[in-house]
């Protein structure tokens, strides 16, 4: 035998997920994604609002730059708080470009986003809109927790999405007060969530 | 007869990734694009020594490319997968499935 040092037997599929989840235990992305989501939210009590309101295509235009902006500005700000506060305790380690099966469920997503955008301006009422985005958030969740390697918070973060759509139709919301209203409980949400995954993973660094 | 054939497969099997501690390597390295000696060290579970001693044995077999570089005046080594050791630790993978697979349906 190698003269290594005694390690836990792990199978091929458990080191894995050790290494899907290693992107995942500092809770920096979900600090991320709710610093992104309360960054967007602003947009929505700001003077620009007032601009576009009422338009049905700055409306449109408004949701595309919402999404571009929480997913690309989320994933620049992963690496830069990964890069500042956590690489230089845990490892530098750079996801791979892409992988087949994420791949296909992105496309799945983006299809249920432009679905979402073309049934709302064709044949919806507001409240069905809300509630068909709180359904693709919900996929969200449940496509970051089956890549993520099944870590049980994020199963329990998904139906939130669902919870707050279901609430904007019970009280007849407007899409624009009840994207708001979305951004904001899922910013808050991700932030709370990201600060005490972050809070444990620095505990158990320093153990 | 079946047995024979067995052996030969197991035989066959690239030894330099069958190793534990290699495989372990190669493991984590096929899971990310590139990881540097911290990441390694801490995923593998592995000692310095030991985990050094096995990316250099992979580093000449070519199976994984090494970039040392500087971050804030720090050493930083990282080390990526070649498409060669890819392929080699997919084939690694499809072996073993077939002699497993080949054993279940003798037993």
């Amino acid at each position: 035998m190698d003269n290594a040092k005694e390690r836990k037997e792990e199978n091929i599929e458990d080191l894995k997920k050790k290494v899907h989840q290693s992107w995942y235990e500092d809770g920096l992305f979900e600090i991320s994604f709710g610093i992104c989501y309360l960054i967007v939210g602003l947009m929505f009590v700001s003077p620009i609002m007032r601009f576009l309101h009422g338009s049905r295509i700055s409306i449109v235009f408004l949701r595309l730059i919402v999404v571009l902006a929480i997913v690309g500005g989320s994933f620049l700000l992963i690496r830069k708080l990964k890069e500042k506060v956590v690489w230089n305790r845990t490892g530098y380690s750079a996801r791979r470009d892409y992988n087949p099966k994420m791949v296909l469920i992105l496309a799945f997503v983006t299809f249920l986003f432009f679905g979402f955008y073309i049934l709302d301006l064709s044949f919806l009422s507001s409240g069905i809109s809300t509630l068909l985005l709180g359904l693709i958030m919900f996929f969200v969740f449940i496509t970051q927790y089956v890549q993520a390697g099944k870590p049980i918070r994020f199963l329990i973060l998904s139906p939130i999405p669902l919870l707050v759509a279901g609430i904007n139709y019970i009280l007849g919301l407007t899409p624009d007060d009840g994207l708001f209203l979305m951004i904001y409980i899922l910013g808050c949400t991700f932030l709370i969530s990201g600060v005490i995954v972050y809070m444990n993973f620095r505990r158990k660094l320093t153990e | 007869m079946k047995n024979k054939k067995i052996i030969k497969d197991i035989m066959a099997l690239e030894k330099l990734i069958h190793e534990p501690s290699r495989l372990a390597i190669f493991t984590i390295l096929s899971g990310v694009k590139e990881a540097d000696f911290k990441f390694l060290l801490r995923m593998s579970e592995l000692t310095r020594g030991n985990l050094s001693v096995h990316l250099s044995k992979l580093e000449e077999a070519g199976y994984i490319s090494v970039n040392k570089r500087f971050i804030n005046k720090v050493p930083n080594t990282v080390y990526k997968l070649t498409k060669v050791g890819r392929k080699a630790f997919n084939n690694y993978l499809k072996n073993m499935e077939t002699i497993i697979n080949r054993k279940k349906t003798e037993s």
